[in-house]
């Protein structure tokens, strides 16, 4: 710096001086601020807010949230919901990819669902069976695709299974089958047509390490 | 009333001959021709009734002349005979007390196996007790409830008809522990039993054809039924299953001729849907009140608050009552329904003929632990200090026996009869638990440890015997201890809304299981048989004093009915946990059917090492020389008797 | 000079920034507290800031006067004189110090008697915040979840009182509320900024506080948590009313659900009984899922989205269809009714008074 010293005070003082000005502003306006505020009334982002975001299209569903990445369900979704029994007729496209698979998120949610839907009731909280079946085996009498699973979820299955399809969104029955597969209840699509003739043996539970097979307890 | 000639515990019982009765009864319905009998010992002759000539036969000449089988046909089916068995209990008292003397303390060693039936319903859980009558042995398999009727009168009892009602699948993914059926009650030439997918059906005794079949409930909803229906001057009361579903627990009576609905009374809800009126006089102050099965629960959460009468009904023609339990409390998370949530987990006294409730007591109110009140409720006449009463005894799960005056509903006795730990006794003056601190299950969220019993109980359902001429109650107690953690649990109309994770384990000792003579009166254990494995089955008691037991790995046993020794036994196919009966054959002599398959609650043991798997047949076994012949080396081998037609009259 | 002003600038902007930020409502001023603890930390904090205010006051004008005086004494260069004995200047400079050394002490003397007393005061009163004044009767467990506020109501005297609703909170006026704080997923923070302090809530332990109305009103509670997608919006109505108010307000809560008169609202109990029921309660129907809310009296609940959107057929409709989009990352998903369904489903829901 190669100011003198005279400026040099100056700038000190100055400085001061603004530093003063400042705190002293910033407790008035502090002090101002919270004591003005008593007015106001609660609802303010209530009804205002509200009635602005009306949605445009209140008859149709709502798609906005359940478009990210979802397959067209198409067939699923449109599957008549009741006792639909028998793999023999299963016709299902057992390589839709679950949208939700890995999204911890997602788990977390379907773990939730899984919960407050009451399929622990009969699936266990640790998805070890109870009065339905184990989820955690390799064994699905309805196929244990993905696909499959969400079919099972959506449609029911005919000793008890509910059609859950009738109560919550597509989107919400992925979840619950991703959380399923993290538990390692699955087997890859790839596997689904061996899997329905429960032809899947120990090579195949040990070369996809999510399934408890016998070499992988 | 009676005279108490002998103070000694064994000998306290009132007695009320009425052998006569009984007698003409078993002429009429049998015509049994004596002849057979004659090589045995006299306690296989046909007129042997009650205890009087066993004496001969047991080391029990100390002990009188029985009471409850002796009380009168009114505690009979109509045109029951002593080798009949027309009800899961034998008779409306609940005391499954055979009154054949064939098989006794001294010949049961010589059991042998007879013949066996498959109902090929391998898949769930046989917790039925068959019936006999007419020469007919009448099964009920579990899901799909098919009814089996075999006759006896030839060699291997072949089927004569079978009826199959095909109830829904849904039913199977409804039942919270196993697509059981607890079996039938035979009533005026009808076979009358309830199917899970919540309909009551009765079926023509002699050919097999449906009379009626009344629908009572909606599957869907989580509604199933179980229990055996008990019949009685023409009304057929049937209770509905589905604690662990958010039902309301009800009781309906239903016209014997044709079905139809009389009445329904719930266990939870307002005094009208209650059925409770001016009649009904509670003998403990908590349970007075103006709608208390509403206002001791949350807002509505009665409607889903269970209570459902899913074990046995028993009936006194004398007070003409009804006397049955209520189940758990729903959901299991106690959490979710602070107050005293009535009238489930108790017991309900009604007027047999319009179900009005007379009196009520609840064994665990505000229940934390799924401690159900549906065990049977056995009445008998006791000695309680010094005064005979009129008492009913319900072994609860909660590990409690209780010995309840049943005019009035007041407790007289409650000890435990197993390993507890949840309460430290019963209060005397309210009758209330006094829970263990350290026990209660809410706030939820947490494992509460080693809680005894589990929710499976000291006993659940399994019924057991009374023996009017010991005085003793035999109980197949259960020494089982659970983990518990309350889960937040929602209704939704068909799941499950149970609310509770558990994880159970053996309790002190190490055996799941014991066989107990139990003394009511006392309150006191006389003596017990250890189990390994759970015991789960029904108990059976019969004049010859010998009671029958099973256990969950198959073993069928028969133990002298004083000392409690093992006489005899057999290793079955699978699990035991129906109940045993006996009867005479055509041929006059006595057997003791079982059925083995093992499921139900028993499947909370099923990681034990040696659990069997599970099985669907009925195993009939008589003494050695009454096997009936099928190779004639063998007979012969068997024993010296003389070659009879085995069966073939 | 221009550094400074553009300092006083960005701190004036900054403080002005931060009011506005404050979301200026009248009823989550803490200043304008109406609760027990509340008053007592209004109190508190308006006596430190006065303090606070005072010091401040004193070091600016200690150190504008320092400024003043010493301004033409640092014309000389200082750093030679400094090092040459005898010389006046120096002697003065000396001097000075050392009287200046005096009023150190002074200064030292009076910042620790202020913050003795203010620390003090503040432990006092704290204290006396943490405690209610007497064992309270009621209490309150209070569950956080993404994004909304269950609210269970408790007697332990008396077990039947029990009810359960969401997002909403009724005080009775001069009795004190014990309040169990949970959270069903991650951390928050319940506060009512009139009643009383803020206490975290943390997933897997209770934490316990207290509230007590000291007089009639309505404020606005909330979730102080920072960290999260939805914690601003997770709004709770906060009601203080008499005694016998609370009393009738809780009584109307304990009761079931009316049942629904109109054709609509009873085709619409049967859609909600299907879909809304898997996560929705309404006590004394067929519906009580526990994922969401408790819907038994939602009607006469003045908003709806925790604090969102106020209650009416429009909102409700609206946030049934498209939850998420409004309020991102609600759980509550997109439930696709058709027009027939919806207009059933909002009939119905107007009738839960």
């Amino acid at each position: 710096m190669t100011t003198t010293d005279s400026t040099s005070a100056r700038t000190t003082a100055a400085r001061a001086a603004a530093l003063a000005v400042a705190l002293l502003g910033c407790a008035a306006v502090a002090l101002a601020s919270l004591g003005g505020c008593r007015a106001d009334t609660q609802d303010v982002r209530g009804g205002a807010v509200g009635d602005r975001t009306l949605p445009q299209r209140q008859a149709g569903p709502a798609k906005a949230a359940d478009t990210t990445g979802l397959p067209n369900e198409g067939i699923l979704a449109n599957v008549a919901i009741g006792d639909i029994a028998g793999v023999g007729n299963n016709t299902l496209d057992a390589t839709i990819r679950n949208p939700y698979v890995g999204d911890m998120a997602a788990i977390k949610e379907g773990h939730d669902l899984f919960v407050g839907m009451n399929c622990a009731g009969c699936h266990g909280y640790d998805l070890k069976g109870g009065m339905g079946p184990d989820l955690t085996d390799t064994y699905w009498r309805y196929g244990g695709s993905p696909a499959d699973i969400y079919k099972s979820v959506f449609e029911g299955r005919p000793q008890g299974m509910p059609a859950w399809g009738r109560s919550i969104p597509p989107a919400l029955v992925w979840k619950v089958v991703a959380y399923i597969q993290s538990k390692g209840g699955a087997y890859p699509a790839a596997l689904a047509d061996r899997g329905r003739q429960g032809d899947l043996g120990d090579e195949d539970t040990t070369s996809f390490g999510t399934l408890k097979g016998r070499n992988n307890p | 009333m009676t005279e108490r000639d002998d103070r000694s515990s064994r000998s306290r019982r009132p007695r009320r001959t009425a052998r006569g009765a009984v007698a003409i009864a078993i002429a009429a319905v049998l015509g049994m021709t004596t002849a057979a009998c004659g090589t045995k010992d006299d306690a296989g002759r046909v007129p042997s009734l009650g205890a009087t000539p066993a004496t001969a036969a047991t080391p029990s000449s100390a002990f009188a002349a029985p009471a409850v089988a002796a009380r009168g046909a009114a505690w009979l089916p109509p045109g029951a005979g002593d080798g009949d068995w027309l009800m899961p209990s034998r008779d409306y008292a609940g005391t499954r007390y055979s009154p054949l003397t064939e098989i006794t303390t001294g010949n049961a060693a010589q059991l042998q196996l007879a013949w066996t039936f498959d109902d090929g319903e391998s898949h769930y859980g046989h917790e039925m007790t068959p019936l006999v009558a007419n020469n007919t042995m009448y099964i009920v398999s579990p899901f799909p409830n098919r009814a089996f009727a075999l006759d006896l009168t030839k060699p291997g009892a072949p089927v004569k008809w079978k009826y199959e009602p095909n109830p829904s699948p849904i039913a199977i993914g409804k039942a919270c522990c196993d697509a059981v059926n607890r079996g039938a009650a035979l009533y005026d030439g009808k076979l009358i039993y309830n199917l899970l997918d919540d309909h009551t059906v009765a079926v023509d005794a002699a050919t097999g054809k449906e009379l009626w079949r009344t629908k009572l409930a909606n599957v869907e909803d989580g509604t199933t039924m179980t229990m055996a229906p008990l019949v009685a001057d023409g009304k057929v009361y049937v209770g509905n299953s589905g604690g662990e579903m958010g039902v309301a627990g009800w009781l309906a009576a239903l016209d014997a001729n044709s079905g139809k609905e009389l009445w329904r009374a719930y266990s939870v809800g307002s005094d009208s849907l209650v059925r409770i009126g001016a009649e009904f006089k509670p003998f403990y102050a908590w349970m007075r009140g103006k709608d208390l099965g509403a206002t001791t629960w949350p807002a509505g959460a009665w409607k889903h608050g269970a209570g459902a009468p899913w074990g046995w009904v028993t009936y006194d023609p004398e007070l003409k009552q009804i006397f049955y339990g209520t189940s758990n409390t729903g959901p299991w998370n106690a959490d979710q329904r602070p107050g005293l949530n009535l009238w489930t987990s108790g017991v309900f006294a009604r007027n047999a003929a319009d179900g009005m409730a007379r009196w009520a007591f609840v064994f665990t109110p505000h229940n934390e632990w799924d401690y159900d009140g549906v065990n049977e409720n056995i009445l008998v006449d006791l000695p309680v200090n010094g005064q005979t009463r009129k008492v009913m005894v319900q072994f609860n799960r909660n590990g409690f026996a209780y010995t309840i005056d049943r005019t009035t509903g007041e407790v007289l006795v409650a000890k435990p009869f197993g390993h507890e730990n949840w309460a430290s006794g019963i209060d005397p003056k309210t009758a209330m638990p006094i829970v263990n601190a350290d026990k209660h299950t809410v706030p939820p969220g947490r494992w509460v440890r080693d809680i005894c019993p589990a929710d499976i109980g000291v006993k659940d359902f399994e019924p057991s015997a009374f023996s009017p001429r010991t005085g003793l109650f035999y109980v197949t107690v259960q020494n089982i201890c659970m983990d518990y953690k309350g889960r937040e649990t929602g209704y939704i109309a068909g799941t499950p809304y149970w609310g509770a994770q558990m994880t159970r384990h053996v309790g002190p000792g190490g055996n799941y299981g014991e066989f107990v003579a139990f003394d009511a009166a006392t309150g006191k254990k006389v003596w017990g048989i250890p189990e390994p494995f759970l015991t789960y089955s029904g108990a059976l008691v019969t004049a010859g004093d010998v009671a029958f037991y099973g256990t969950v790995d198959g073993w069928f046993r028969a133990v002298d009915a004083r000392s409690g020794k093992v006489l005899w036994s057999r290793k079955l196919g699978s699990g035991i946990i129906g109940a045993p009966m006996s009867y005479r054959g055509p041929d006059g002599h006595q057997y003791v059917a079982i059925a083995a398959g093992v499921g139900g609650g028993a499947m909370t043991t099923a990681s034990q090492p040696g659990f069997p798997a599970r099985g669907s047949t009925y195993y009939v076994f008589t003494l050695g020389q009454n096997v009936p012949a099928t190779t004639p080396s063998t007979a012969g081998e068997q024993s010296g008797a003389p070659k009879k037609e085995g069966g073939k009259p | 000079m221009s550094a400074g002003r553009r300092r006083v600038g960005r701190l004036t902007t900054g403080a002005l920034l931060s009011t506005a930020l404050a979301a200026c409502n009248g009823t989550t001023s803490y200043l304008d507290a109406t609760g027990s603890a509340g008053r007592a930390e209004g109190t508190l904090g308006w006596w430190l800031t006065v303090v606070a205010s005072v010091v401040v006051l004193f070091v600016c004008v200690a150190v504008l006067a320092g400024v003043a005086r010493h301004r033409g004494e640092r014309n000389a260069p200082t750093r030679d004189a400094a090092d040459e004995p005898g010389d006046e200047g120096a002697g003065a400079h000396r001097r000075e110090v050392r009287s200046g050394l005096g009023w150190i002490y002074v200064g030292l003397a009076v910042t620790v008697v202020v913050l003795l007393v203010t620390f003090a005061g503040t432990m006092v009163t704290l204290n006396a915040a943490s405690h209610p004044p007497r064992t309270p009767a009621l209490t309150m467990d209070v569950i956080g979840h993404q994004w909304w506020w269950e609210v269970r109501y408790g007697d332990p005297a008396h077990p039947d009182f029990a009810f359960t609703t969401a997002n909403e909170v009724h005080l009775p006026v001069g009795e004190p509320v014990r309040v169990r704080l949970h959270s069903a997923d991650v951390i928050h923070s319940f506060w009512l900024p009139q009643i009383a302090g803020k206490t975290d809530v943390i997933p897997g332990q209770v934490n316990e506080t207290w509230l007590e109305a000291r007089q009639p009103g309505t404020s606005r509670g909330m979730c102080a948590e920072y960290c999260g997608l939805q914690h601003a919006v997770m709004a709770l109505a906060v009601t203080a009313e008499s005694p016998a108010e609370f009393a009738r307000w809780a009584q109307s809560r304990r009761a079931p659900a009316a049942a629904p008169t109109a054709p609509e609202a009873q085709a619409g109990q049967v859609v909600f009984a299907r879909t809304c029921g898997v996560c929705h309660a309404v006590a004394g129907t067929n519906a009580l899922g526990r994922l969401g809310p408790d819907l038994t009296h939602l009607a006469s609940r003045p908003t709806i989205g925790a604090g969102m959107l106020a209650n009416t057929p429009t909102n409700l409709a609206s946030w049934i269809t498209n939850a998420p989009g409004l309020k991102e990352g609600a759980r509550m998903p997109a439930i696709p009714l058709d027009g027939d369904q919806l207009r059933a489903v909002v009939a119905y829901l107007r009738t839960l008074r």
